[in-house]
């Protein structure tokens, strides 16, 4: 889950980067309005978190272009103003959830969890897929009734296939998924990631279709 | 209590009274005159009815009988005949005594002033005489009749001071009234278009004061709000840093976490001493009296206090040129002028470079200035950067964006000219402050 955090305090915006990546996420952060725009033109997110008093563009503008765009985005705004108007023209502008500063990091990671679940069109977090279940709040993994244990990645990358069971994802399209701007991304990290998590898993649980990409066997 | 009705009242009627009584007095000497005029006159023609009336003086009888000196005239007539004998007198018991004169006399009979007239013919002598109390009897009456419309005044006068006063005070009552409703979120003007001109000058005072506190009050309320605003983002810093010290997985992990921790909170504690300060500064706030300061050993003392701090990041902080110059001015406002300046300049400035603070004089002004080889501020930016919370974009310096709204606080209470210009080697900023001699002067002598 790549996630992109648009706030213009150094130090809040380390702290929730640091917070975000600890439960998982692939986490880009940008400083202003003009980069924030830039960056959701991209269409690698799984979900924005929003400050609104941005320098060269507002929050408010940047959420309205998007949703303008057709762009379906859950945004999360974070802010400091925490007036019922502020709150109404936030959501109506095309927030999916408004949170006030201070906030805190637990109801922040879940609120972006449950924006994701319900961006997902599911009413549960745990994946299921058959046999193998997939649970993104305590990070476990169960398949045919054996915890399995994986590496921070081999989640990260399981968890995205396990979104859309069936449906195929380019090697490139799960390294957006699974890598931020500054993580260096060897050439063949996914071919390696994938490789592991079908020695944990057994070999049919993941697909591939050659030159294509990788999905999950929706009958596993 | 000063009551208004009470002190007309306790005005008016008196003035009343003594205007009653000189008009009386005057009356009773203009009376007087008259009087006597009347009363010769009246004596006179009684003396000749009587001379013409009484051809046969034999007949003594016709007259009327003598009682009539109990009248308020108290008028003696006396009647002889020809051989001087006394035929008739209305003081039967002991007649007056015949004056010689002809005409009017004034003589003394009985310790008594007596008024005479005396006529006669070839028959009858006729006296007519009038004690002059009588006739000062009938003035004073007349000008004591004077008194009695005055008396009944004055009660009526009363009443209707009363009354007027009671109404000419309601607008008054009204607005007391209207005032009693008021708390500290109704400030708006009291009407004062159907007020009587005497009560509008206070109304429109109040007015004033009821305007001037809203503006405080306002100011206050965003000033409170502004400062809750800017709280929220080094607090939201702080909760989350310390979220990240209790899920941190290894003792490195937390000791990192710890340190950003412990910026988080100095950054808040900064941020809540420079909104104190800037609380203090505030116009409303009680201002301390001005002294007479001596501006570099002020300055020399402020940069030894930032040395550490400069030393820190090896920056060469110092008194670049100076000269004696005394102010009038807050000491420990100004300090906090200084150390802005100069904790803006070390935290703008990279490691290795240079500030420098310098004191010059001439005949209107002392200059105080900072200036830096730092990054300076673009020129389009120099009036905003003195807005309170403002924070140039780009800066992630931890500061509070009140730094320089309280330097042009204090500035401005000192009446110093504040200018920004490019610092040195064409980067960085110069801060200059003009303190204009005859001005804190004259503030002192305030």
């Amino acid at each position: 889950m790549r996630l992109l955090v648009i706030e213009d305090d150094q130090m809040i915006g380390e702290s929730l980067c640091h917070g975000l990546r600890q439960e998982g996420f692939t986490v880009d952060w940008v400083h202003d309005g003009k980069a924030a725009g830039l960056a959701l033109a991209n269409d690698v997110y799984a979900l924005a978190l929003l400050d609104l008093g941005l320098p060269h563009k507002s929050g408010l503008d940047l959420l309205k272009e998007l949703r303008q765009r057709d762009n379906t985005l859950p945004v999360l705004i974070i802010t400091a103003r925490d007036s019922v108007a502020d709150r109404v023209s936030g959501l109506n502008s095309g927030a999916d959830d408004y949170l006030v500063k201070p906030f805190d990091l637990h109801e922040l990671i879940a609120r972006v969890r449950a924006l994701l679940r319900r961006n997902a069109g599911r009413a549960q977090s745990l994946l299921v897929c058959g046999t193998l279940s997939l649970d993104p709040i305590t990070h476990e993994v169960i398949h045919q009734g054996n915890n399995i244990t994986l590496s921070a990645r081999e989640f990260a990358l399981l968890h995205t296939l396990m979104e859309k069971p069936g449906a195929v994802l380019s090697r490139a399209q799960l390294e957006e998924k699974l890598y931020g701007w500054n993580e260096e991304v060897e050439s063949n990290a996914v071919e390696v990631h994938i490789h592991h998590l079908r020695k944990k898993l057994g070999t049919d649980v993941i697909g591939n279709v050659r030159g294509v990409g990788y999905m999950i066997n929706k009958t596993v | 209590m000063i009551s208004i009705r009470r002190r007309l009242l306790l005005w008016s009627l008196p003035a009343l009274l003594v205007t009653g009584l000189l008009a009386s007095i005057a009356t009773y000497f203009d009376a007087q005159e008259e009087i006597d005029e009347l009363s010769d006159q009246h004596m006179r023609q009684i003396a000749l009815i009587l001379l013409q009336q009484i051809p046969r003086p034999d007949i003594p009888h016709t007259l009327p009988t003598p009682d009539d000196t109990e009248e308020e005239s108290q008028l003696v007539t006396q009647l002889w005949d020809k051989n001087g004998t006394l035929i008739y007198s209305s003081l039967r018991a002991s007649p007056m005594p015949r004056y010689p004169a002809q005409g009017f006399i004034t003589e003394n009979w009985h310790d008594q002033v007596w008024r005479i007239y005396t006529a006669r013919n070839n028959t009858l002598a006729v006296q007519i005489a009038q004690p002059m109390h009588a006739r000062q009897e009938i003035t004073a009456e007349i000008s004591l009749r004077m008194l009695t419309p005055i008396a009944v005044l004055i009660p009526t006068l009363a009443l209707v001071i009363w009354i007027a006063i009671g109404q000419g005070l309601s607008p008054l009552r009204r607005l007391t009234s209207e005032l009693g409703r008021r708390n500290a979120l109704s400030l708006q003007p009291l009407p004062v278009e159907t007020l009587p001109l005497e009560i509008k000058p206070l109304a429109v005072a109040l007015n004033d004061l009821l305007h001037r506190l809203d503006d405080a009050l306002t100011h206050q309320r965003q000033f409170i709000a502004d400062a809750a605003h800017e709280l929220r983002t080094p607090l939201t810093a702080v909760n989350l840093q310390a979220q990240i010290v209790e899920r941190a997985q290894s003792s490195a992990e937390s000791a990192a976490a710890m340190h950003t921790l412990k910026l988080g909170i100095a950054r808040s504690i900064h941020l809540v001493q420079q909104l104190l300060t800037m609380a203090r500064l505030e116009p409303e706030a009680v201002q301390r009296p001005f002294v007479e300061l001596d501006l570099e050993a002020l300055a020399k003392q402020v940069l030894a206090d930032y040395a550490p701090l400069a030393h820190a990041k090896n920056i060469d902080c110092g008194l670049a040129h100076s000269e004696p110059a005394s102010i009038m001015g807050d000491t420990d406002s100004l300090r906090i002028l200084l150390g802005n300046l100069i904790d803006n300049a070390i935290h703008h400035t990279p490691a290795g470079g240079r500030i420098d603070v310098s004191i010059h004089t001439d005949h209107q002004q002392v200059l105080l200035e900072v200036q830096d080889n730092g990054c300076g501020i673009p020129a389009e930016e120099r009036t905003r950067v003195f807005d309170r919370f403002y924070r140039r974009i780009g800066n992630n310096a931890p500061g509070s964006g009140l730094g320089l709204a309280i330097v042009k606080r204090i500035a401005e209470h000192h009446y110093a000219e504040i200018t920004l210009n490019e610092g040195m080697d064409h980067t960085g900023l110069k801060v200059t402050l003009g303190f204009p001699i005859s001005i804190t002067q004259h503030h002192h002598d305030d």
